[in-house]
């Protein structure tokens, strides 16, 4: 039988073999335009010694001991974009993803309609309707969501992707001056309910895995190491209650960016359905981008938390923060860039059990050599050093250091 | 203050001799801050008012007319010099439309372009820098800058733009670029010119290269 994950596995050797990199492909069909581009990753990777989040550990990285091999092949993500202008003003879009790591190895990572009629006036104004990555990633650039500078996200943009997702709509105005550019965005969404479980579950962590709009987050079997897998089923509507966030950014050349927002989901935390409970997860994000000289540096922080009921008129809530600084600089076909991060967890919970209290920092270094258009080598460490309560759970000491490196080849087609 | 690249054009015109040619040449090269080649700058040069210096007719080499076209979501040329009064064409290239726009104060239009499509002449009768975009893909960008000046070039990929046809006399030249520093002042200098053959250095404080945003179309 042809399941999903054999399909995925199939694209990604068909991507392989193919003659790389094709172009991307352009054209107006029935007054339709249409653009369709893609992105095939393949890499060796020498996993940290701690149990992936992605298998059920509580380690850091996308890739951990579980395979039991010092070095591992992997393929993937491959990502098909393809967009359908229906007017000038009116598109779709859509970025599709096939990674046979995920549960959902076929799936979509969004897919919405942009509506931006022209403006000949300092005033710009656009709506977006469907699902979609909320603004908060200043390295999420590429196409799949994909970092520009390294090829694992932040531990804040790790986080977007595995739990943030908007299903709902958002209007953007945009007043461009000489110098200044000031937007303002405004969303409101629902089908968010969970989010807050993967932060709470295993923490921040270092993913390059988005989980896609039908997929569903692994979750640490802390309480049953030998049980069967825990999933958390993301973007689930079952409380009714509308989300938003809301947002300012301004801009200068000669200066930088920055961007101000808050989330909340306005999740009810005594909500349910079968098998996933409400949680109410809020947050605030500023992000700051600017240039040095030749170097590029983004900077952003998060602090928020997340509440879900534990019993009748009891809540656990658990509050989190996160920040980097990454700078970058670009010499001819060559891209440097180095990141730290810090992040913390703690948990406010009403029983005096082992809770999630985390803490740690760490820091990333990336090589990218483009010798041309549409190909990249990257060659990226990164090295974390946390404390999480929860291991003890598992009889481990709480403390982990993790170091995970990999070269990965990037074909844009 | 005087910026370093035209005191050295400045030194460099003091050393002519009075006597004229019918029609010199002048090739400036533009660097940046970091002293590489900067393409994309426009040189300028026009009569000195109050000195005679003849304003020619015919022989002016700011182009009265000029077309973008649109290849592979890029505007090509990317900058282009325009005297006042004159015209620009947009050309779509590729396969796919898109829709041309401007709301610089210079010079207000939009129009949707299908593919192949080449654009009536628009008129810019205002000296000014007229930013042009793609309401579809918002990276595309481009710039007319609209002058009154006769002579103007655009540097290319080695920073040099010569600009031909130009009689014995006193003149103005100035330099912009798309990314000069919002602070600075674009270099404005007079010169006198009797030579047949000069050059002239410049150099523009600039941005970085604006780097891309997530793509949303």
């Amino acid at each position: 039988m042809l399941t999903a994950r054999r399909i995925a596995w199939l694209c990604l050797g068909l991507a392989a073999l193919s003659p790389a990199p094709a172009a991307a492909v352009d054209g107006n069909i029935g007054g339709l335009d249409i653009n369709l581009s893609g992105l095939a990753e393949f890499r060796f990777v020498a996993p940290s010694r701690e149990s992936g989040h992605t298998a059920g550990g509580l380690g850091k990285t996308s890739w951990g001991q579980e395979r039991g091999f010092p070095v591992v092949p992997d393929f993937g993500p491959l990502i098909l974009r393809g967009s359908i202008g229906f007017t000038p003003d009116l598109r779709f879009v859509t970025n599709l993803r096939v990674d046979p790591k995920q549960k959902t190895a076929v799936d979509m990572l969004d897919a919405y309609i942009r509506y931006r009629p022209v403006s000949t006036s300092r005033w710009r104004w656009t709506l977006r309707a469907g699902a979609f990555f909320p603004p908060i990633s200043l390295e999420n650039t590429g196409i799949g969501w994909t970092p520009e500078w390294t090829l694992t996200p932040s531990a804040i943009n790790s986080w977007v992707g595995q739990e943030l997702r908007v299903l709902g709509g958002e209007a953007t105005l945009e007043w461009r001056g000489e110098r200044d550019r000031i937007e303002a965005v405004v969303a409101a969404y629902g089908w968010n309910e969970p989010a807050g479980a993967a932060i709470d579950g295993y923490g921040w962590s270092f993913s390059q895995h988005p989980v896609g709009l039908f997929g569903h987050v692994r979750l640490p079997n802390v309480d049953d190491p030998l049980g069967p897998r825990v999933y958390s089923y993301q973007f689930r509507q079952f409380d009714h209650s509308v989300g938003y966030y809301a947002g300012l950014a301004w801009e200068r050349p000669d200066i930088g960016r920055v961007a101000l927002l808050r989330y909340d989901n306005q999740g009810d935390p005594n909500a349910h359905d079968s098998t996933e409970f409400g949680w109410r997860t809020m947050f605030w994000s500023l992000a700051l981008s600017t240039e040095i000289g030749p170097v590029t540096v983004l900077a952003q922080g998060m602090v928020g938390s997340t509440t879900i009921s534990t019993a009748i008129n009891e809540t656990s809530r658990t509050d989190f923060w996160s920040y980097y600084v990454l700078a970058g600089i670009e010499r001819g076909p060559w891209r440097f860039a180095v990141r730290f991060d810090q992040f913390a967890i703690r948990e406010n919970v009403a029983d005096a059990g082992i809770g999630g209290d985390e803490r740690g920092v760490a820091a990333t270094a990336a090589v990218t050599w483009t010798p041309r258009k549409g190909i990249s080598l990257t060659g990226e460490v990164v090295a974390i050093e946390s404390t999480r309560s929860q291991r003890q759970l598992l009889g481990r000491s709480p403390r982990a250091t993790e170091i995970q490196a990999q070269v990965a080849l990037r074909l844009w087609f | 203050m005087i910026p370093r690249g035209i005191r050295a054009l400045l030194a460099a015109v003091a050393l002519f001799a009075p006597w004229a040619v019918p029609a010199a040449t002048i090739t400036a090269t533009v660097a940046d801050d970091q002293g590489r080649p900067l393409a994309d700058a426009v040189v300028t040069i026009s009569p000195e008012p109050g000195t005679g210096t003849p304003s020619p007719d015919g022989e002016a080499s700011t182009p009265i007319s000029v077309t973008i076209d649109q290849k592979s979501e890029i505007f090509v040329p990317a900058v282009v010099a325009l005297r006042a009064g004159g015209s620009a064409m947009f050309r779509d290239s590729d396969n796919i439309r898109h829709h041309v726009y401007s709301f610089s104060p210079v010079r207000r239009f939009e129009m949707v372009q299908t593919p192949g499509e080449t654009s009536a002449p628009i008129v810019f009768p205002q000296p000014g820098v007229v930013a042009i975009g793609c309401n579809i893909h918002d990276h595309m960008s481009a710039y007319i800058f609209v002058t009154a000046a006769p002579w103007s070039k655009v540097t290319g990929a080695n920073g040099q733009a010569v600009l031909t046809g130009l009689p014995a006399g006193r003149f103005v030249a100035t330099v912009w670029h798309p990314r000069l520093r919002p602070r600075a002042e674009p270099p404005v200098q007079n010169l006198s010119l009797a030579t047949e053959n000069s050059s002239i250095s410049v150099t523009l404080p600039v941005l970085p290269p604006r780097r891309p945003r997530a793509r949303d179309y």
